[in-house]
């Protein structure tokens, strides 16, 4: 089922970006409503400046649709979307200082501590907690959680926007959870 | 997946959703349907996720980090779609953004807020030249003072006519002018009679390199002063306007982005601005800003991918603010790259930051010159700068010479390559403007 959604907006997204492209404004204005929210949303998650945020939003949209000129119009159109929000972000984090680079080298990382670090999870009583420890998680971490946690996206969408092969995406899982349950133990 | 169960790993993936469309969902939900403990475990992994899912969405703003001191707000312009984020920008950074010690200083000898505001007073029609000033009543012998007379049209011997609502008070002839532009001292005589003095000298609302803030202008002396003359007068001529209207239309140097709109202002605080623009490439998209103030409230319109509103109180001096911006950038001037090191390029497209808005205390404008084109449309050229950036615009501004009325203006930032072309397709002072123009638009 799952799969057949993801399917099926794929290919309606594809239609509307071609649309877009002929100049069909409803398509344009289809694509925004269908997909705003959420691109929001992660602005918002990442930046934690409401007018940043959706100054970052536009922008990205903004290069979407110029994008959309030159392409053929048969890319999938969430990872190219979510693509653009991550390198507009990250820039963004960059040059104000709030990106900070995390261990490149995940080999040496044991990938079987992932059970127990969701498991606390489940026993969180305070919410608040919860977002503090994601605020405290380096942004490359928390970006990997939005986009495994909060986006219906496929394994290989994922590494697409992450710039990475899939393997790599569910070490950096691992690894966010096992970041964020440390931080959860924190007082 | 091991043959009893599931393996962690491999479970935490699958809740995740890093298994769709992989042989792995298929057999970890084969396995799952036929053992209750790994059945558990997906179910807890998933109520993690949720819960997770959760946090990001409720993930409150402002919460965690204060606003940056540094982070204005802010709107970035790609080069290519220039005209889009001049047109988003402009009213925006001009009116709810400007440095707070803009403008704190009354300009001396003018009462150009509100000629209501200035009792008692009448206002002076200036027959030759339509514009409209305020001054004290000149029966009671009184100074009378005139809100930037302006140089055209002004000269010794020219009359006017005192008027107070309809009520004609008399009429005055410039007996006299100590300076032979704008920013000098009048002297007045009802006819045949005594001589009253007609205005003090005016600090210019754009300051030329090297003038004092604070203080009155000096006459422009040397190379370039006839020019310079030409711009106080269309400032004060500006200034001096009961109303402006404006209809105007940009072409970006990239041709991708057309921009266009109306102006108009009028008098105590009333504002109508619009700006409509349209993306000519293969996608096409329609957006907008309307500003409108109502002399106590801004509301400001402006429809992107969304439609968003927002009002504010009017901005003090909208007049001042609005004619200073329309004499030295024009209507999309506050769109200001700032320093390189804030300039940079990406994919090819050059962006520039604008946050910081545009800094007005720091604005110059020089280097004047005058020249006439074929068709007798006067040319103004100057550059403007703002300290802290790299680079000055060179303005160019075609005006008519007798009415003082702008008829095109090219900017040009010649490092980054932008160039802008603003045309004035109608540009009237004084003309009647219908009260619904300054009625604010709709929320909805």
């Amino acid at each position: 089922m799952e799969l057949m959604e993801t399917d099926d907006r794929s290919e309606l997204d594809r239609r509307l970006a071609r649309g877009a492209k002929d100049g069909d404004r409803s398509a344009v204005d289809a694509l925004y409503r269908s997909h705003y929210p959420d691109l929001l949303r992660l602005c918002r998650y990442m930046l934690r400046i409401d007018s940043e945020a959706e100054d970052a939003a536009q922008e990205i949209f903004l290069r979407i649709f110029q994008g959309l000129v030159k392409d053929d119009g048969d890319r999938p159109f969430r990872p190219w979307l979510y693509s653009v929000a991550r390198n507009v972000i990250v820039d963004l984090l960059r040059r104000s200082g709030r990106w900070r680079e995390i261990e490149d080298d995940l080999r040496h990382l044991a990938p079987n501590y992932a059970t127990e670090a969701v498991e606390p999870l489940l026993r969180l009583e305070s919410a608040a907690r919860l977002r503090k420890a994601l605020g405290r998680l380096p942004e490359a971490y928390r970006l990997t959680l939005f986009f495994t946690a909060w986006l219906d996206l496929t394994p290989s969408e994922i590494a697409e926007i992450l710039g990475q092969p899939s393997a790599r995406v569910r070490i950096h899982l691992f690894r966010a959870l096992k970041l964020l349950e440390e931080e959860l133990r924190e007082p | 997946m091991t043959e009893s169960h599931v393996d962690r790993t491999q479970a935490v993936a699958h809740a995740f959703g890093l298994t769709i469309g992989t042989e792995e969902f298929s057999a970890i939900e084969r396995h799952a349907a036929a053992c209750a403990d790994c059945a558990h475990r997906l179910r807890d992994l998933r109520r993690s996720r949720e819960i997770l899912r959760t946090a990001i969405e409720d993930t409150p703003l402002g919460e965690i980090e204060p606003r940056p001191r540094s982070a204005r707000p802010r709107s970035r312009v790609l080069a290519a779609a220039l005209a889009a984020g001049l047109c988003l920008a402009t009213v925006g950074v001009a009116l709810f953004r400007p440095p707070a010690s803009a403008l704190k200083e009354k300009i001396p000898g003018t009462t150009r807020q509100d000629p209501a505001e200035s009792t008692p007073t009448g206002k002076i029609q200036a027959i030759e030249v339509s514009r409209s000033v305020t001054a004290d009543r000149p029966s009671s012998g009184k100074a009378v003072s005139i809100d930037l007379g302006s140089l055209q049209g002004v000269r010794p011997g020219s009359t006017f006519e005192v008027v107070r609502g309809s009520e004609v008070l008399g009429t005055v002839t410039i007996a006299k002018m100590e300076e032979t532009w704008a920013a000098g001292s009048y002297h007045a005589r009802k006819p045949g009679g005594e001589s009253a003095r007609v205005g003090d000298a005016v600090r210019p609302l754009v300051p030329t390199a090297g003038s004092a803030q604070g203080s009155a202008e000096q006459a422009p002396q040397g190379p370039g002063a006839d020019a310079e003359r030409v711009f106080r007068s269309i400032e004060s001529r500006m200034l001096g306007a009961k109303s402006i209207r404006v209809r105007y239309s940009v072409e970006g140097s990239n041709d991708i982005c057309r921009t266009g709109g109306t102006f108009a202002l009028g008098e105590s605080g009333k504002m109508n601005y619009e700006c409509l623009y349209t993306i000519r490439a293969d996608v096409r998209a329609d957006y907008s800003t309307l500003a409108v103030s109502n002399g106590t409230t801004l509301r400001m319109k402006v429809a992107t991918l969304k439609t968003t509103v927002s009002d504010a109180d009017t901005p003090p001096r909208l007049r001042e603010k609005m004619v200073r911006q329309l004499v030295s950038f024009g209507l999309l001037g506050p769109v200001l790259p700032r320093r390189d090191d804030q300039i940079r390029s990406s994919n090819g497209v050059a962006e520039y930051d604008m946050r910081a808005g545009l800094p007005w205390d720091e604005l110059r404008a020089y280097d004047f010159k005058r020249s006439v084109d074929e068709g007798g449309s006067g040319i103004l050229a100057f550059r403007v700068k703002v300290d802290g950036l790299l680079d000055p615009y060179a303005v160019k501004l075609w005006y008519d010479p007798a009415t003082l009325r702008l008829r095109r203006r090219v900017l040009v930032l010649e490092k980054v390559g932008i160039q802008v072309a603003e045309v004035y397709d109608e540009f009237a002072f004084d003309g009647e403007i219908p009260n619904e123009t300054f009625v604010l638009p709709k929320k909805e």
